[in-house]
């Protein structure tokens, strides 16, 4: 440990589906910082190519940083030379494409629904499902389907534990058959996720050729459901089998000092330490609304981390509009007007994704939209884990259309609206779009992914006190106290608005009082609150909508109140 | 010096007058059919390679009613073994009664037999590969493709459905910003490209398919019509984005130049190698052309405005502040003034300028 030389400069990328940000490090002083950083547009001939990505945003940030950091074949000068280059590159991706996945389950509801539930929180893309209670001429000719077009993995799902293994052994076999002849790599990888008594049958009639995996399974007793850990296993074969496949890896692989990873196994890794760390939080929901997906993550001490993805805001807007979505997006808008034009604003968007919003309504239309995006990972992350992803201490925010979409004050209500907090939580922001860099930083150097974090890459935008319950709005519900260095603020909230309390630099107290007068109604008990805010943040808000948070019935009621929550937090 | 690397480098939307190359490549490893220099059509073969193989199931237990676990004992196949239309592949005997015989329906190879089914792998069709558009092989990629050379206008969309055609080009509006007319579509556009200012009647498309229509080109297409686009046996290209937004002038009036010339449409980029596009092949001077130069954006640069607020609008850039400014959403921004056509002035971020040509710098652009 000693003897290792001490890294002065390092780079740090995150290559996204439509911008690829960098970002240079260096030590100042003892201590790592963001130095320079830059948003490029993403490389994209057919696919991501991650060399001419990576090249283009180095590019850019050598002009801003003022130091030659390409050599002429646009190669990082890695190591340092003087000046010129970098000690080490650290880098993540989301740019791989989704797996293709096909899930072999018993029945309709009991097991191909909770197997599509699991495949859908990891973000794969369910190209067949096959019920082995099926005819079995029409079960065979399915199948008959995944040798056609062979899926990147085949998911195995059904039968709580000590059910039956016969149908799983039957399918296994006619697998091995029809991929007979394929090499190993040609295969699907087999996950088996259905139940105990046949992950050996099932490995025996498969053969020794396929790349077949064995985790828990998702659904061992009525009533009981575990997808997290076919999840991970998901994306593991996600990083080992997509990853590669991105023009430019090989590259990038061999001039980075760490593992190219994916950006949610980055920013998990970030998340993770933040929840470790008592000072942050020990609960912490990531959220990241992305070009290709969204994803939101949950972390806690104790528990492994948990993922769940939806459509991003880009590449998967059609299934984001479907249905009701684009309803739902339009109710978070403050003007008929802007309602009319979301569609168009949000699909022309995606054709041209590097376009920057001109006007501020544009961001408001991008904000709805992430709202709605945001709820579907989140609804499949409450669903799949047994703590409710709503209650946490932190909630840690990224991707363009949060970041890049407004003020903070708008980011902060849409994520408000989003998620809708309980308790107390503090919210930060990754406005210099290097969380998953960090964490594959982390793996080789924490110290100086912990530095660079803490000092230059959470921007905090407030602490929030959400009020649970209901009460008629405009009546009082609490009393409000906040004391810190500069002296003692306190007032009345009441149902149905927000209260914005900007706080000074050092540490604050909070108190919360019920008003159990006369003039408050409500329902449920409401308690009392005592607690110290985190310091650094620029201002408590107090959320006294309620839970569920209620929009107005009436258009014009509903604006309005639109309108006073984004003006009060603007 | 200050470089402005939004604008440096972009593809413009239209380029006029330059080579064109356009590879044309195999999904697989196959048998190429043409020779350096050979002079092609867009119709022509220059390729060819087996398409996806197909595997299907043969239910012998039912075929021969027996149980699955005898199935095996009738088999007259073997794993690999090559079969044709009409080979027996099993047979069972039934004293005193018609012998009971399964035939296989194509042509294939026998993958093997389990739980009753005997699996075929069927052989496959040949995938072929056209040549696009008109002019000379330039080069030869043994067994995957060629590079196809021609010369002429090139007008890349921005959304594109289907694969690839070429007809004549029928400009149906006078007006870049006037829709498609249902009633305008008629048996006489059969082979035809049809261009108009916008796309938002799915009869029109409905229409242009019952005629035969080989394509359709417009600034914009509503929403609602997209997945109609995508299932029309005909490729369609947008040039502008979504909803009601008229065609940029300039390639409106390269489509009013060439009405009437044979042109090729390529639709979505997934389906085809160049991504959505309309070429209008025509011969260039005798120096001979260039491939579309990379433009340097500057004061007089034409350039076409894609951010939503403008979107389709085209001026010409005034003045590039070397420093950030500060957009209408309060973000700090690097941009660039341009003067619309209709003479006001408006700070449009780098990132949301595309270059449709140099206009000869003009000093005295700021105070005219």
């Amino acid at each position: 440990m000693g003897d290792r030389p001490v890294l002065q400069t390092i780079l740090a990328a995150d290559i996204g589906t439509v911008w690829t940000h960098a970002a240079l490090i260096e030590r100042v002083a003892g201590i790592y910082r963001l130095a320079a950083r830059v948003d490029s547009p993403t490389r994209d001939v057919g696919r991501v190519d991650l060399h001419a990505s990576l090249a283009g945003a180095l590019a850019r940030l050598q002009q801003l940083a003022g130091r030659p950091l390409l050599d002429g074949d646009d190669a990082p000068i890695l190591p340092r030379q003087g000046i010129q280059g970098a000690d080490m590159l650290a880098v993540t991706t989301s740019a791989a494409k989704p797996l293709s996945c096909a899930l072999i389950g018993l029945t309709k509801d009991l097991s191909l629904g909770p197997g599509r539930e699991a495949c859908g929180l990891a973000g794969t893309e369910i190209i067949a499902e096959i019920q082995l209670t099926l005819d079995r001429p029409l079960r065979h000719r399915a199948l008959a389907g995944l040798r056609t077009t062979p899926p990147d993995v085949i998911v195995m799902v059904g039968g709580v534990d000590t059910g039956p293994t016969r149908p799983f052994t039957g399918a296994a076999a006619v697998l091995a058959t029809l991929y007979a002849g394929l090499a190993p790599e040609a295969r699907p990888v087999i996950v088996f996720a259905g139940n105990l008594e046949a992950r050996r049958p099932v490995a025996d009639a498969l053969g020794p050729e396929f790349d077949y995996r064995v985790v828990e399974n998702i659904h061992p007793r009525l009533g009981e459901s575990h997808p997290q850990e076919l999840q991970r296993e998901l994306e593991r074969i996600q990083n080992e089998r997509h990853l590669p496949l991105l023009p430019g890896y090989a590259a990038l692989s061999e001039w980075a000092g760490t593992p190219v990873m994916s950006s949610a196994a980055g920013m998990s890794i970030v998340l993770q330490f933040l929840s470790q760390q008592g000072r942050y939080a020990s609960r912490v929901l990531g959220l990241d609304a992305g070009a290709s997906r969204t994803v939101a993550l949950s972390c806690g001490i104790q528990d492994t981390p948990a993922l769940a993805s939806g459509p991003g805001m880009v590449d998967d807007l059609d299934r984001l509009l479907d249905g009701d979505g684009l309803a739902c997006i339009r109710r978070w808008l403050p003007s008929p007007a802007l309602e009319a034009s979301a569609s168009a604003l949000l699909r022309n968007r995606a054709l041209r994704p590097h376009t920057v919003l001109e006007r501020p309504e544009e961001g408001l239309v991008l904000l709805a939209a992430a709202r709605e995006a945001l709820q579907r990972p989140l609804t499949a992350l409450a669903a799949a884990t047994d703590s409710d992803p709503r209650r946490v201490d932190l909630i840690a925010a990224r991707g363009g259309a949060l970041c890049r979409s407004g003020s903070d004050g708008q980011t902060l209500l849409a994520l408000l609206d989003a998620v809708q907090p309980r308790g107390v939580t503090d919210i930060v922001l990754d406005r210099a779009s290097i969380w998953p860099s960090l964490g594959a930083l982390a793996q080789k150097e924490p110290l100086a992914a912990l530095q660079v974090l803490e000092r230059d890459a959470l921007h905090s935008v407030g602490t929030v006190c959400s009020i649970d319950g209901r009460g008629i709005a405009g009546r009082p519900a609490f009393h409000y106290r906040v004391q810190d260095a500069t002296g003692i603020q306190e007032g009345e909230v009441c149902w149905g608005t927000l209260t914005r309390v900007p706080l000074g630099q050092g540490p604050a107290i909070l108190r919360m009082e019920p008003l159990r007068t006369g003039r408050s109604r409500h329902e449920g008990t409401l308690q009392p609150l005592h607690t110290a805010l985190r310091q650094g943040t620029p201002a408590l808000i107090i959320d006294a909508r309620g839970r569920p948070v209620h929009l107005a019935d009436s258009d014009m009621e509903r604006y309005e109140e639109l309108e006073t929550w984004s003006r009060t937090l603007r | 010096m200050v470089t402005h690397p939004a604008l440096t480098g972009g593809r413009a939307v239209l380029e006029t007058g330059v080579a064109i190359q356009r590879l044309r490549e195999l999904p697989c490893p196959g048998e190429v059919l043409v020779a350096p220099g050979d002079q092609l059509e867009p119709d022509d073969l220059v390729a060819r390679c087996v398409s996806e193989e197909r595997v299907l199931a043969l239910d012998l237990a039912r075929a021969l009613q027996v149980p699955v676990e005898d199935v095996p004992r009738y088999l007259l196949v073997h794993p690999g073994q090559q079969i044709e239309p009409g080979t027996i592949v099993a047979a069972r005997h039934r004293p005193l009664r018609p012998m009971l015989r399964v035939r296989a329906d194509e042509r294939g190879v026998v993958i093997g037999e389990q739980e009753g089914s005997l699996f075929l792998r069927a052989s496959a069709d040949f995938e072929q590969l056209r040549a696009y558009i008109p002019g000379e092989v330039s080069e030869v990629y043994p067994e995957r493709g060629v590079l196809m050379q021609s010369s002429g206008h090139v007008l890349h969309g921005i959304w594109g459905a289907g694969r690839e055609a070429a007809g004549l080009l029928s400009l149906e509006v006078a007006d870049a910003g006037a829709p498609l007319a249902w009633h305008r579509v008629t048996e006489r556009h059969y082979g035809m490209v049809l261009a108009a200012g916008v796309l938002q009647s799915a009869v029109a498309l409905r229409r242009a398919a019952q005629y035969g229509v080989a394509g359709v080109i417009a600034g914009s297409l509503h929403p609602d019509l997209r997945q109609a686009c995508r299932d029309a046996p005909f490729p369609v290209v947008i040039t502008e984005g979504m909803g009601r937004i008229a065609m940029t002038a300039p390639a409106f009036s390269l489509l009013q130049e060439h009405h009437g010339s044979r042109v090729m449409l390529a639709g979505d980029s997934r389906l085809t190698a160049s991504g959505p596009e309309l070429i209008i092949p025509e011969p260039i001077g005798s120096q001979g052309a260039s491939l579309a130069a990379v433009l340097t954006p500057g004061i007089g640069s034409l350039v076409r405005l894609t951010g939503f607020a403008h979107m389709g609008s085209v001026g010409e850039i005034v003045s590039m502040p070397p420093e950030p400014q500060f957009s209408p959403a309060g973000e700090s921004i690097r941009g660039a003034w341009v003067r619309l056509a209709d003479q006001r002035m408006v700070l449009v971020p780098l990132e949301n300028l595309e270059l449709l040509g140099i206009a000869p710098p003009d000093a005295l652009a700021l105070i005219r």
